[in-house]
């Protein structure tokens, strides 16, 4: 369990976080969701541990993490294969040839970014968070540049590995449907400083039936509309 | 070549033969001594290509050293900035007045300093081209997107790993287009250091245009001209080449 108490944050002079309070299983996937600038990406942040918390305990956080970025952030001037290797550059790393199998990209290694498509760049991006061998995989609106049907493909690319690794995901995210069809569970907050307005179970198994994501996309809308 | 190709050519050409013409006309008017006309001016370009060429090439020493070295100069001291608040901000007024001193003003100065000769232009471009390409390495450096920074910090990457593997990459494309910028000043400054600095042994196309202005000579002060732009054109297009050499295939050029 990551467990944050009393958490008071202010990273570039702004209090983006206020005795905050949180806690999260290991081993699933919690969205956040919520209106731009209101902090949710500062709490990935923050999780990742790139400065600590200015008051509060942070508790729980595995030492393996993973970033993935919604431009997938590669290095433009990298091969995709340097790009998912860079991760070895700092510590050890698992196969990059298997990793670039496993997302279907095996014939794209020796390509530059621009080269590729952006469900490919995704890919990529997936494929570099899949060789540092996360506990704790950490998507900033990952999945917000990508077209409808190759999101599609991406996601379900995703779905298979966080099961496979029994990752921990936090994800952002401002797409509601994404975020009941992906997480085991939603918070819904508002801010700055960020603070929770819903927090809502997805109990339904994988894969998810349409039928059931309407329902908990009406509910959080609600949240947002009161 | 197509008709749409011949079409579009016109228009241009008939500005250019108008021009010339109109040159030749206004020269005739004035006189030799004034102004050259188009094909006197030739005449020089091909009467004094020893010299010109002579001429050119120490310019152009002047002027790619100039260049190098300000280029060498603003990149160290652009890491130096990055690396330290302290140091950019002990930097800031030094630039500011580097950039705001006209060269025209100091070249005299330098000459008292370093004599005449090649040093005073190779210092001239220098100072010229400097304040482009410091500016440009600044901005490049605090070119990468934060995700990128976050991620090299996820990776617990110390600073020097950063400015290698992430900063110094990144900026590529702002030093570039500082170093366009930076060439034509260079071969700017270079002439300029040599209106002042240069005494004709050997000649230069600084030296030549004042000797030959004052010697009521313009034909052959149009044609050092005509040798300073080629000498800008040529390093336009090298700095040019090497930038889609180095940068053309992020972008999938």
């Amino acid at each position: 369990m990551i467990t944050l108490r009393g958490v008071t944050w202010a990273p570039d002079g702004h209090r983006v976080l206020d005795s905050f309070d949180l806690s999260v299983e290991l081993g699933r996937i919690t969205a956040i969701v919520g209106p731009s600038g209101c902090g949710k990406s500062s709490l990935l942040r923050l999780l990742a541990g790139l400065r600590p918390p200015d008051a509060g305990v942070v508790t729980g956080v595995p030492a393996r993490k993973a970033f993935v970025f919604q431009d997938a952030a590669l290095l433009p001037w990298l091969t995709l294969r340097d790009n998912v290797a860079l991760p070895g550059r700092f510590g050890p790393i698992g196969d990059v040839t298997e990793a670039l199998a496993r997302v279907g990209l095996a014939d794209h290694a020796h390509k530059l970014p621009a080269a590729l498509s952006g469900g490919q760049r995704m890919r990529g991006s997936l494929a570099r968070a899949l060789v540092a061998r996360p506990e704790l995989v950490l998507l900033d609106e990952a999945f917000a540049a990508l077209d409808g049907l190759t999101r599609a493909s991406v996601q379900r690319e995703f779905l298979a590995l966080q099961a496979e690794h029994a990752w921990t995901v936090v994800m952002v995210t401002h797409e509601l449907v994404d975020a009941v069809r992906l997480s085991d569970r939603v918070i819904a907050v508002g801010g700055p400083p960020l603070v929770v307005k819903a927090d809502l179970a997805v109990p339904f198994p994988r894969p998810r039936d349409p039928a059931a994501i309407p329902p908990l996309v009406a509910a959080l809308e609600a949240v947002y509309a009161a | 070549m197509s008709a749409a190709s011949l079409r579009a050519a016109a228009g241009p050409t008939l500005a250019v033969l108008a021009g010339l013409a109109a040159w030749a006309l206004v020269a005739h008017r004035a006189g030799p001594l004034l102004l050259a006309g188009p094909v006197e001016v030739l005449q020089a370009l091909v009467s004094e290509r020893a010299r010109l060429l002579e001429a050119t090439a120490r310019t152009a020493v002047s002027a790619v050293g100039g260049l190098a070295l300000a280029t060498t100069l603003g990149l160290l001291l652009a890491v130096g900035a990055w690396w330290s608040r302290a140091l950019r901000a002990a930097l800031l007024p030094y630039t500011v007045v580097l950039q705001v001193i006209p060269i025209v003003a100091i070249a005299p100065l330098l000459v008292v300093w370093l004599g005449y000769g090649t040093a005073v232009a190779l210092a001239t471009a220098t100072l010229a081209a400097f304040y482009p390409v410091y500016s440009a390495a600044t901005t490049g450096l605090a070119a990468p997107p934060r995700e990128l920074v976050d991620l090299f910090h996820l990776y617990g990457a110390t600073r020097l790993r950063e400015l290698v593997l992430l900063r110094l990459p990144a900026a590529l494309p702002a030093l570039f287009s500082g170093l366009r910028s930076a060439a034509g000043l260079a071969v700017i400054g270079a002439i300029v250091g040599e209106f002042v600095g240069s005494n004709g042994f050997p000649p230069t196309l600084g030296y030549l245009v004042v000797y030959a202005a004052r010697s009521a000579r313009p034909d052959l002060c149009f044609a050092a001209i005509v040798g300073a732009a080629v000498l800008a054109l040529c390093l336009h297009v090298v700095v040019r080449w090497a930038e889609r050499r180095a940068i053309g295939r992020w972008y999938g050029v």
